[in-house]
Parts: structure tokens; sequence; C-alpha cells
């Protein structure tokens, strides 16, 4: 094994972490909207938000990855480059299962913090702003971090849509090398380096929560 | 747009035997992985709570490395990693064996939490009464162990359900993988997914309602016997 294929993995490395990113922030950002919606009185706004969590968590990212991949140039006539239906996919799914992590945090907060901003004459939207969400921070971070590191390891599918991500550069090396199992193993080590302290963060902070 | 989907589902019913096989292969495999992986949970979870230092390292050195690397890695270094040191798997016995390992992993987590879960009052009030380790277990620990674990644990059988699907990286031939087969030889992959996901999505609800009536059905009883 060259410096050359070591420099390859660590450029997939970099897709990973990238994927990871995009699905991160694109996953908070749908997951917080659909969180809200998932709380909602508008019955309406309610029932999409819900039947959005529960369509999306039910189907494998594998076939979300195909179902964008394939569905991007079909329904819009448009090529877009792999990163980007892959990270539109990440953004969907993951946005799911931060809809429920969001929705877990509000309903967790006190009833009595909603009657006594509701007492002080907050509408709706400030009482989400100034009195709900500052609350639901503490207890979301957890779940959301545990979360973050399910979804790292996720990335790791994208691999079927031959992006050059982690895995698939690992393949790439081994197959190059014909060193298939240290390599695979080092992908392995790779993936845990980047996993490892965030779990360890994530049991920290379920400690602490738990204590307060 | 949506009628041209349609037809074009309609055209794919040429490949229906495809997409029965692999939700067969698919569920065969998710039922495997269930039952082996609850076994490996809850030999992991009472080694985790047990006094003996060494194994208690030992599982959760198993739990920790299976937790941080993908379920597909695991699947790529049984599949193509041990093969360079003389020892060959067939793609479907090298998925199952990732994913019912890594499902173990899991499920350990799951346990462990939910016996610890249990207030460590009780267990003092149940030696106070007299009764043995075995004893407190089975009356006092598991019944109330059981509640806090049942439905993450169901939840986590969903996941590895829907997870069955990375087997089609290594080319397992469930659902997934006969769905990109049918994809491919129809030139209708988008509608062919689309099955898929159908397929999918019944499967998770279905679980899911099954887990969750059952699990209704089950508690209710132990709260009868309690109340007796």
């Amino acid at each position: 094994m060259s410096i050359d294929d070591i420099l390859f993995l660590l450029k997939g490395t970099l897709v990973t972490v990238e994927i990871s990113i995009i699905g991160l922030i694109g996953g908070v950002f749908v997951g917080f909207i659909m969180g809200l919606g998932q709380v909602s009185r508008n019955i309406l706004i309610n029932t999409v938000a819900r039947v959005y969590s529960a369509f999306f968590r039910s189907i494998p990212i594998m076939t979300w990855l195909f179902l964008i991949f394939f569905g991007i140039p079909l329904f819009t006539g448009l090529t877009v480059p792999l990163l980007v239906s892959i990270g539109m996919a990440f953004t969907l799914w993951a946005g799911a299962y931060m809809s429920e992590i969001v929705k877990a945090g509000i309903e967790a907060v006190p009833d009595n913090q909603w009657k006594a901003s509701k007492s002080l004459g907050m509408n709706y939207i400030q009482q989400m702003y100034y009195v709900i969400l500052p609350q639901i921070v503490k207890i979301v971070l957890p779940p959301a971090t545990g979360f973050f590191v399910g979804l790292i390891k996720d990335t790791s599918t994208a691999y079927i849509l031959a992006c050059r991500e982690l895995l698939r550069a690992g393949r790439l090396v081994g197959q190059r090398t014909t060193l298939f199992f240290p390599v695979l193993l080092m992908v392995a080590a790779i993936y845990f380096i980047i996993c490892y302290p965030l779990s360890l963060y994530t049991q920290r902070l379920e400690r602490k929560r738990r204590i307060n | 747009m949506g009628l041209i989907t349609g037809l074009k589902i309609l055209l794919l019913s040429k490949y229906m035997p495809n997409f029965i096989q692999g939700t067969l292969v698919t569920l065969q495999m998710a039922i495997i992985i269930m039952c082996v992986g609850t076994m490996i949970g809850t030999v992991g979870a009472l080694v985790k709570i047990s006094q003996n230092h060494f194994f208690r390292a030992l599982i959760s050195i198993y739990v920790e490395l299976f937790r941080n690397t993908p379920c597909l890695v695991q699947m790529f270094i049984i599949y193509f990693g041990f093969p360079s040191i003389g020892i060959n798997f067939d793609p479907y016995a090298a998925a199952l064996i990732a994913l019912t390992i890594n499902c173990g992993a899991y499920s350990t987590e799951v346990m462990r939490a939910g016996i610890q879960s249990v207030n460590v009052q009780q267990i003092k009030a149940a030696h106070s009464l007299g009764i043995n380790k075995l004893q407190t277990f089975r009356y006092v620990i598991f019944p109330q162990a059981f509640r806090a674990i049942y439905f993450p644990l169901t939840n986590q059988f969903i996941l590895t359900t829907l997870g069955t699907s990375l087997a089609a990286a290594i080319a397992v031939e469930e659902l997934t993988y006969k769905t990109m087969e049918a994809g491919s030889l129809s030139f209708h992959e988008f509608e062919a997914f689309l099955i898929a996901a159908i397929i999918y999505l019944t499967l998770a609800q279905i679980l899911t309602n099954i887990f969750r009536y059952f699990g209704i059905f089950i508690l209710k009883i132990k709260t009868l016997q309690r109340r007796k």
C-alpha cells in the first residue's frame, strides 16, 4: 500500500464527512420544520408532518437514494451532480428522524410553561421562540448527536450509487492492492475514529441530562 | 406524469416474481436476525450487568466496536476481507452474520439500559424479603425491565428489517437487489424502486402495528397479574 492509496482513502473520508454534514444541516432544518408541524394544532399541517415522518422512516435509505437518483432526471429533466441527489436523499431522510426528536423535545416541555407564557399574553410564535425552543435544545441534543453518529454510518450506503465515499474508496484501494482485509479494517478504523468520540459525547450529554 | 408512471408500473408487472421473491428473502433474513440478535442481546446484557470484569469489558468492546462502524463496512470485511485470510462466505451468509452481530450489539445496549432502569431500591427490597438472586430477577427485575425494553427493542427490529436492504451491496438477492435487477432489465428504474418503496412501507407498517398491539396485549396482562 503506497502513500497514494492512503491519500485516496482520506479523500473518500472527506466525501463521507461532506455528505454527513449536508445530511445534518439539511436534516436539522427539515426536521425542525416538520417537528413543529407534528405538534401543530392545525389538522392539515399536523397530518402532513406525521405522514412525512412515517413515510420516510418506513422506507430504507438505500431505496430513497435510488428513488431520488432516478427520480430527479425523470421528473425535472435535469442532470444534477451525484452529490446533490445523495445530499437531498439524506436531507429528507434525516429530516424525518429529526422531526421525531424535535417533536419529543417539544412534548417534554411541561404544560405549565405553555400556560404561563400564554397568561403573559404571548402569541404562539412568541411562546415557541422565547419559552419552548430554548428549553428543548437541552432535551434534543443527546438524541440528535446520537442520530448524527447513525447518519455518518449510514452515509456508507451511498456506496451503492458509485459515490467515491470512504467505503467505495476502500473497495477500490482493496482491488488495486488486493489487500482487502487490511484496507477494509482501515476503513472501519476511520469510521470508528470519527464516530466514537461523538458516541462518548452523546453518552456524556445523556448522563448530564439524567442528573438534571 | 402521474399517469405515465402508473402505466410504467403496469409494464413492470412482468417482474412481479422478482419483487415477491425479494420480499420473501428480506422477510426471512429479518426473522433470523431478530431471533439470533435477541439471543445475543440477552446474553450480552446479562454479562454486562454481571460482576465479572473481564467479560464485561469484552462485551463493552464488542458493543462499542459494532455500534461505531457502519454495518455495510462489517459486511464488506466479512465478505471481501475474510477470504484473504482463508475463510469464505457466500453473500447471504456474510450479510446475515454482519446484520446479526450488529443487531446483537444494539439489542445488548437496549436490554442493559432496560434492566438498569429498574430502581435499585426494588432489588434491595427483594433482598430483604429473603428471596434469592434468581427469584429476584424472575419476579422483580424481569417484569419491570421487560416493560422498559419491549418498545425500544421492537423499534430496533423494524430498523433491522429495513437494514436488510444493505445486503444488496454484496448481491444478496433480497428486495433491493431484485429491484435493481428488475429496474435495469426494464429500463424503468424509478418505477421499480417505487414498487420497492411501497413494499418496504407496507412491511414496516405491518410490523409496527403487530408489535404495538402485541405489546399492548402482553403488557396489559402483566398489569392485571400485578393487581391480583
